[in-house]
């Protein structure tokens, strides 16, 4: 059997004094694919921020563990050092701040040894033409001017550069065209080993055609009222959320 | 959180006498010394340097030839002077009491970057620089002034004034960079000024690093119809540094344009006034003249007052000035975090972003990565 990679343990996060998470549990599996759905506002993100520990999001009771340790307490640049990643659903924009260097010092901090730069501008660009991400993308600001499919290319190449045991991926299939969600599921198809995990947030059973998950779970307000296999989505896509809201409210 | 906080009153200290008042009423130019001066600044012979500029800008400018003048060619013929500099085509070592003027003659166009520069010495009490550069016709140029006493020792007290002036004639193009990093125990004041003639731009850029009080004043007289000015000016303020900003336009012909943004980033207990003009005079239809003034404050004890003004006494003007006053944005900030770059640095890469505007538009490619380190040269 192997090792559990990811855990949350009855998490719940607070932000602005309003309970958004609610005693939530969660355990990936070396080699496993989770995936995640649920209403608009039903605190996927909010569960992804805290879990990246976004200092907005208060931790009100639960742990995260990532493999066999505790980083509940981390700062988001421990949590990305011990290889957490998480792809945004709305990567802000830094005006100022080039891709190209953002993509370096991110790198530099990440691996925690100073890589050449030539070496790592190479591995830098291989991955970026990889991704469909043309040269000029990597002098232009971090996030700025770009359509909303680029960003979620962008938030690809990051994960592929940087190579996390866990990646969690908020929306990365929302806003890219068919071609650009093949291309993206393939990176994260690639990224599936035995000794990582992957959390995908997404609203659409097309990711997970071709991702194939192997837990499903559903989120209603802040909880996960079920999980199940891949065909959970299935059944989601066509019955809709109806039947299991009520079950958050007892 | 940190708000904008005006004067209720006007300081004393920043009456203000504009050059257009001294220049259009003829005052008599040791009366406007005595006012433009706050008295704390009685340490910079600025006295002096005024009443050259006054001199230089609208009485003709001369050259002044002085057989002391060490190292320096007063005419612009394209030759360089020192051998260190070989890549500019001029530049200067100003000392005391000289007047460099500058001639840059009709369609003078130079792919060099002209250099001016100074070295702000330690231990010398008041280095004056001062310099009229006058422009002709259909010239196109830029200059960086360089100022920096930076590398040396911190244990002099020394202020230092620059005083400028730019006569641009009609349909030239000029690029002045300004950069001024300096110790925390010098003082600095600039009273650099412009008038644009008919169809020229000048584009002035500043940036200011360390100094413990400094006061810098740009005004430009747009005096020609379709010229333009544009004035970046960016500060890093720390400690308890005083920064004063002047910024002042004045159109008073037909269809001139201008553009003014200050960036402010301040420390600390450092404290950053500014004030911004734009003046229409009633010639002056069809003026589209922008200011913007934009601060990021990183501690509560730092202070900004942002006093931007428009006065206008004509119509048909598109005309706007705002200033706005933030902290360091906190998703930005996770954003860069959470791809395992640390606190610290996540912060200054976010300051330097902030005054990226002004430094990557910085004309020499060393001095811009001095401020940037690789930003902008990736690839
Ligand atoms: N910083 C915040 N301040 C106030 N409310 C917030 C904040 N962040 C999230 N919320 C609220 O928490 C709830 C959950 O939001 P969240 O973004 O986590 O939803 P989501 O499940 O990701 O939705 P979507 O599917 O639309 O992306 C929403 O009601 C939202 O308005
Ligand atoms: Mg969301």
């Amino acid at each position: 059997m192997s090792k559990t990679i990811f855990e949350v343990k009855n998490l719940e996060v607070s932000v602005e004094d309003k309970k958004i998470v609610n005693d939530l549990s969660l355990s990936i599996k070396a080699g496993e694919v989770h995936a995640i759905m649920g209403r608009n506002g039903s605190g996927k993100t909010t569960l992804a921020n805290s879990l990246m520990g976004h200092p907005a999001y208060t931790v009100l009771a639960g742990k995260v563990i990532l493999d066999g340790e505790d980083i509940t307490e981390c700062s988001p640049d421990e949590r990305a050092k011990k290889r957490l990643f998480l792809g945004f659903q709305y990567p802000v924009a830094v005006p100022g701040v080039s891709l190209g260097n953002f993509l370096r010092t991110s790198l530099g901090f990440v691996r925690g040894e100073e890589i050449p730069k030539k070496e790592l501008r190479k591995l830098i660009k291989s991955e970026a033409t990889a991704l469909n991400v043309p040269d000029d993308f990597l002098s232009r600001s971090l996030n700025e001017g770009f359509s909303g499919g680029e960003k979620k290319r962008i938030e690809t190449l990051q994960m592929q550069l940087l190579q996390p045991k866990v990646a969690i991926m908020d929306e990365t299939d929302s806003g890219l065209d068919i071609d650009a969600l093949k291309l993206v599921a393939e990176k994260i198809n690639s990224l599936r080993s035995p000794d990582r995990g992957i959390l995908l947030i997404t609203h659409y059973q097309r990711l997970l055609e071709y991702i194939k998950p192997d837990q499903v779970h559903v989120m209603i307000k802040g909880k996960i009222v079920k999980s199940g296999g891949a065909s959970l989505a299935l059944d989601l896509e066509s019955r809709g959320y109806d039947e299991f809201a009520g079950a958050s409210n007892g | 959180m940190v708000e904008l906080q005006l004067p209720t009153a006007k300081d004393e200290n920043y009456r203000y006498v504009s050059l257009r008042d001294v220049a259009w009423t003829k005052q008599d130019s040791t009366t406007v010394l005595k006012e433009v001066l706050p008295e704390d600044w009685s340490s910079i012979d600025a006295d002096q340097g005024l009443r050259v500029l006054l001199q230089g800008a609208y009485a003709k400018p001369q050259v002044l030839e002085d057989k002391d003048f060490k190292g320096v060619q007063l005419s612009v013929e394209a030759r360089p002077v020192f051998e260190k500099f070989k890549d500019d085509f001029f530049c200067g070592l100003i000392g005391e009491e000289k007047t460099l003027v500058v001639k840059v003659p009709r369609g003078f166009n130079s792919k060099k970057v002209l250099r001016l520069s100074d070295v702000v010495a330690s231990g010398v009490p008041t280095t004056i620089h001062r310099c009229v550069i006058e422009v002709a016709e259909q010239v196109d140029l830029v200059i960086h002034n360089d100022l920096s006493n930076e590398k040396k020792a911190n244990d002099h007290k020394s202020s230092f004034v620059s005083i400028l002036h730019f006569e641009i004639a009609d349909e030239s193009r000029v690029k002045f960079f300004i950069d001024q990093s300096l110790t925390t125990s010098t003082a600095f004041a600039f009273r650099h000024s412009a008038v644009v003639g008919k169809n020229s731009t000048l584009s002035y850029w500043g940036y200011h690093k360390g100094a413990s009080r400094g006061q810098h004043r740009v005004e430009c007289i747009v005096a020609g119809e379709g010229g333009h000015s544009e004035v970046k000016l960016g500060v890093r303020a720390q400690n308890k540094d005083a920064i004063d900003i002047w910024a002042q336009n004045y159109h008073n012909v037909k269809n001139t344009t201008s553009d003014t943004k200050v960036w402010n980033v301040l420390e600390d207990e450092a404290i950053v006034v500014f004030n911004g003009n734009i003046d229409i005079g009633i010639e002056g239809l069809y003026t589209q003249a922008y200011q913007s003034n934009k601060n990021l404050l990183l501690s509560d004890k730092a202070q900004v007052h942002s006093m931007p003004k428009l006065e206008i006494s004509t119509d048909d003007v598109k005309c706007s000035h705002g200033a706005t006053i933030a902290s360091l944005d906190s998703d930005q900030l996770f954003y860069l975090q959470s791809r395992g770059i640390d606190g610290p640095t996540s912060e200054k890469i976010l300051v330097d972003a902030f005054g990226y505007t002004v430094l990557s538009e910085i004309p020499l490619g060393s001095v811009r990565n001095r401020y940037l380190g690789d930003e902008g040269d990736f690839l």
